[in-house]
């Protein structure tokens, strides 16, 4: 079941006296010693308070890249990239659970089949019950973009940086590699980023886990900009335009606050695993269901994934 | 860009005074521009202080009409200003804030009452008779997907003088994050820095 009930965010907020605090120590240090008695030099940090109410506490949403090509309906196509993102309102924290989009599943209705052919099927409700079914958690809210729509809210960010644990690239998508370390990556690099798998040494795993980078990325940018005028605003307008959802536009200008609330440092990730099978001519993955409900159970309740599988 | 005025005047002469100093401010995108042009002279305590309103513009609500837009200005004005009041203003010592979050969703008033000391003026309420508001700005950056208002960005300036053992001049600043429930405007996130002294 697809709800629409409201999670609360705990928030945060950065120190904005950081770099006040480096430059003064700096200063004290390097100033010419005198023989008058200097005045001392009291830093005194405001304190700040914070809240983001999106009750109840943790919220789940299904975030799908579809691949639908022009002129498709990208909500009836097959779903290409899948994560599971939780967010916990209250304490900041935030997961994802990446599924490999050829995970061979039960899909309601339809019987066995790889779960991104629920997209095709059903549309993102059939999507997300069968999601929810193979990780015991049913998200509140199914996002979907597709290609040019997902580099239009990438634009409209400015971009992202990432950290890339490893080069590589693609002969025809992006013929010069990606550099390992951290790395901006603009609207066509974001995608290709998210894309790319033949080049990957565990193929759509790892692509799995670069999507998460992007996702991390996405959340790092809101949080650093949410505070200039007018960008939470202007950033939930794009999402309307570039995305499918069974979210209002109050429940999305909500959850944006709460995502720029999230704390990076809280964020977990892990990529279902499963082994590699052959159905019907056709290459499967066979998920590891016990892990994809452990998954669920760790991260049900508060959004935090303590170690992946 | 949107830029638009709304001043809660009590009066015609401040209204026109309110008006003019946001000619100077609009357009400007930082949030300490929001009190760079008091309404009444620093200093100014107690009940002898000119009652100052609360000046509210919007700066990001592209696709909104006049009549959207009055609307938006209307609404939240009626939720920010009972906060301003009930929360910093007036008469003290008091001890019961609970009618300065009637504005607050319900999880955002029970964050308050823990955020007290920083959402009001409890934590000088033993030592202060009354804080008089000199400055009151708030500026709104609007989201209204095809023109109807969804959600609400508040970026506000509140400065006030204090009389009683403690004589201060105060500033509150920050934001706060407004959505419609049930129709009206209710805060449902805020961020905002302890008061300093100007």
């Amino acid at each position: 079941m697809i709800g629409t009930s409201w999670r609360r965010v705990r928030a945060w907020r950065p120190f904005r006296l950081a770099a006040l605090g480096v430059v003064l120590a700096v200063c004290a240090t390097l100033a010419p010693s005198s023989s008058v008695e200097p005045t001392d030099l009291a830093l005194i940090k405001l304190k700040r308070a914070t809240t983001v109410d999106v009750s109840p506490d943790v919220v789940w949403i299904l975030a799908v890249g579809s691949d639908a090509r022009p002129g498709e309906d990208m909500t009836h196509t097959r779903g290409d990239a899948l994560q599971l993102i939780g967010m916990n309102t209250r304490t900041g924290a935030a997961a994802a659970i990446g599924v490999p989009r050829d995970s061979y599943v039960e899909i309601p209705g339809v019987g066995h089949n790889k779960i991104n052919a629920a997209l095709y099927y059903g549309g993102p409700e059939l999507l997300g019950e069968a999601v929810g079914n193979l990780i015991g958690i049913q998200p509140d809210y199914v996002f979907i973009t597709r290609f040019e729509k997902f580099r239009a809210m990438i634009g409209t960010i400015g971009g992202i940086e990432v950290d890339n644990p490893i080069s590589f690239g693609d002969d025809s998508l992006k013929p010069v590699p990606f550099e390992a370390g951290r790395i901006h990556l603009g609207p066509w690099d974001a995608l290709f980023f998210a894309r790319i798998r033949h080049d990957l040494l565990r193929g759509d795993f790892d692509r799995s886990a670069n999507q998460q980078r992007v996702l991390r990325g996405i959340q790092a940018k809101i949080r650093q900009k949410a505070g200039n005028h007018g960008f939470i605003e202007k950033g939930v307008l794009s999402a309307i335009q570039n995305m499918a959802t069974n979210a209002s536009p109050s429940e999305l200008y909500r959850l944006a606050r709460a995502a720029a609330a999230v704390k990076p440092s809280l964020i977990t990730t892990c990529v279902l695993q499963g082994g590699i099978g052959n159905i019907g001519g056709a290459s499967v993955v066979l998920p590891y269901l016990d892990q994809a409900q452990q998954m669920g159970d760790e991260a049900r309740d508060d959004a935090t994934l303590e170690a992946c599988p | 860009m949107t830029s638009v005025t709304w001043v809660r005047a009590r009066s015609a002469l401040v209204t026109a005074a309110a008006i003019l100093l946001l000619a100077g401010a609009a357009g400007c995108d930082s949030g300490d521009d929001l009190g760079d042009t008091p309404d009444a002279a620093p200093g100014s305590h107690g009940t002898d202080a000119p009652d100052v309103t609360t000046v509210v513009t919007i700066e990001h609500g592209e696709g909104m009409n006049a009549a959207h837009q009055t609307k938006v200005l209307d609404g939240v004005s009626a939720v920010i200003d009972p906060w301003f009041d009930q929360a910093f203003l007036g008469d003290f010592p008091r001890s019961d804030y609970a009618a300065a979050f009637a504005g607050f969703t319900e999880g955002a008033a029970e964050d308050a009452q823990r955020d007290l000391d920083l959402l009001s003026n409890a934590g000088l309420s033993d030592r202060i008779d009354s804080a008089t508001a000199t400055n009151r700005r708030v500026r709104l950056d609007v989201f209204a997907p095809e023109g109807h208002a969804r959600g609400v960005t508040a970026n506000f300036v509140l400065d006030f003088d204090t009389a009683g053992d403690l004589e201060q001049h105060l500033r509150v600043h920050g934001a706060l994050y407004l959505a419609k429930v049930k129709g009206e405007w209710k805060v449902f996130g805020y961020d905002v820095e302890q008061a300093v002294e100007l």
